[in-house]
């Protein structure tokens, strides 16, 4: 009856890790990249009010 | 169109072209006419587009898990003679999907329709 | 700002729910088809994803055009966010389907079978797309080549699409399940209970699709403004 699980296992098995893998990665690149512009903005206003 | 795969009556219209070279031909499975060696690992069956017109094949490899008579087919290997040696027997499965409880009623269906007769 | 994190978070879980959902109807309440068996149920991914690839891009082709002609940043930057995400779909097509054609076909791969051939190239397409924006430094001149390579690239879609027509049926892949031509039918070769969970899976993977082109895309915009702030301060 499970003729070819291996196979159905394997392509869910990728499919899931693969957007799993991605989403992380794709998070993680957001976080820094939305620090970095905070961070960057602060310094900005910062060095206009010193001066 | 002879980089995917001819038909059996090309290769059959023109047997001097094919001979010997690694070709791929796609045909169904002639019903009635495969032998299956479990022990030597053999298979051996005809293809045919029309019924009438076919090749025999004989492949030195494990029979597919969907390979049927009647079912499409692509077998890639050499004329030799009248024979087609195949070193890879790919199988065509057909764009339908049903379901068992299905195909039990188009069957009852058929019966019942036969009887009304 | 916080309107989007909503419609985000939204997404996020609204697909992963959905999906699993699928899953289970897949696994628990579809039956087995008749003469495949088990690697049947490898439709409910793989043709759903080939559906989200062939939008992905289609988003692309919409946007590139539109920064072509409007030149502004946000096309170019919806556009690189969707042709990403579709990266991904478009691969993880090529993976599902070669898993699949091995127990069915008896292959992972045919050089000979037109779609897979014209789907490889898509890939191949969009991978190039990428180096190309690599590969330039100009922002303008990045956004102006990539939106014509995308263009490009896209039109192979309805070559795929087509593709088994053109070749007389002498590829691996069979003809159209879900549309008959001659006929003008849908779904005239699939069981309901075959079908039924597909237009589900499909809908759910649209929503996966809309989230991560979302997270892509605050990610261009935020490397942008990055640049610009840069250019100020150096200024």
């Amino acid at each position: 009856m499970f003729i070819g699980l291996e196979y159905v296992v394997s392509a869910y098995g990728i499919w899931v890790c693969t957007f799993a893998i991605y989403i992380l990665l794709t998070k993680r690149r957001l976080k820094k990249t939305n620090q970095t512009v905070v961070a960057l903005e602060q310094r900005a206003s910062e060095s206009y009010h010193n001066f | 169109m002879s980089v995917f795969f001819y038909t059996p009556v090309e290769v059959l219209a023109n047997p001097s072209m094919f001979e010997n070279k690694t070709i791929r031909i796609g045909a169904l499975v002639q019903r009635g006419s495969v032998e299956w060696d479990a022990q030597d690992i053999r298979l051996s069956f005809n293809i045919t587009e029309d019924g009438k017109k076919n090749i025999p094949v004989f492949y030195d490899g494990v029979k597919p898990d969907l390979f049927r008579e009647g079912q499409g087919v692509v077998v890639e290997g050499k004329m030799k003679g009248q024979r087609f040696e195949a070193v890879q027997l790919l199988v065509k499965h057909s764009e339908d999907y049903t379901v068992e409880t299905e195909h039990k009623k188009t069957k009852e269906d058929y019966y019942k329709s036969i009887q009304a007769q | 700002m916080d309107r989007m994190k909503k419609i985000v978070l939204f997404l996020e879980w609204g697909s992963i729910l959905g999906l699993l959902g699928c899953g289970l109807w897949v696994f628990l309440w579809t039956p087995l088809e008749i003469s495949q068996g088990f690697p049947q149920k490898i439709m409910y991914l793989h043709v759903p994803t080939v559906i989200i690839a062939y939008l992905a891009f289609f988003v692309v082709f919409v946007y590139s055009i539109a920064y072509l002609w409007k030149r502004e940043l946000m096309f170019d930057q919806m556009a690189k966010a969707s042709a990403e995400v579709g990266l991904v779909f478009c691969a993880l097509v090529l993976i599902t389907g070669a898993i699949w054609g091995k127990p069915i076909w008896g292959t992972y791969w045919a050089w000979w079978d037109v779609r897979l051939v014209t789907t490889l190239l898509l890939f191949l397409i969009f991978m190039g797309y990428f180096l190309l924006r690599m590969s330039i430094n100009d922002r303008d001149k990045e956004a102006r080549l990539a939106a014509v390579l995308g263009i490009i690239g896209c039109l192979d879609i309805p070559i795929i699409h087509k593709s088994i027509e053109w070749a007389k049926g002498r590829t691996l892949h069979q003809p159209s399940t879900f549309f008959k031509v001659e006929t003008g039918e849908i779904n005239p070769s699939i069981s309901d209970v075959l079908s039924d969970p597909l237009p589900v899976a499909i809908f759910f993977m649209l929503t996966l699709y809309l989230y991560l082109l979302l997270l892509r895309y605050q990610i261009e915009k935020h490397q942008d403004e990055l640049y610009q702030l840069l250019a100020e301060t150096q200024d």
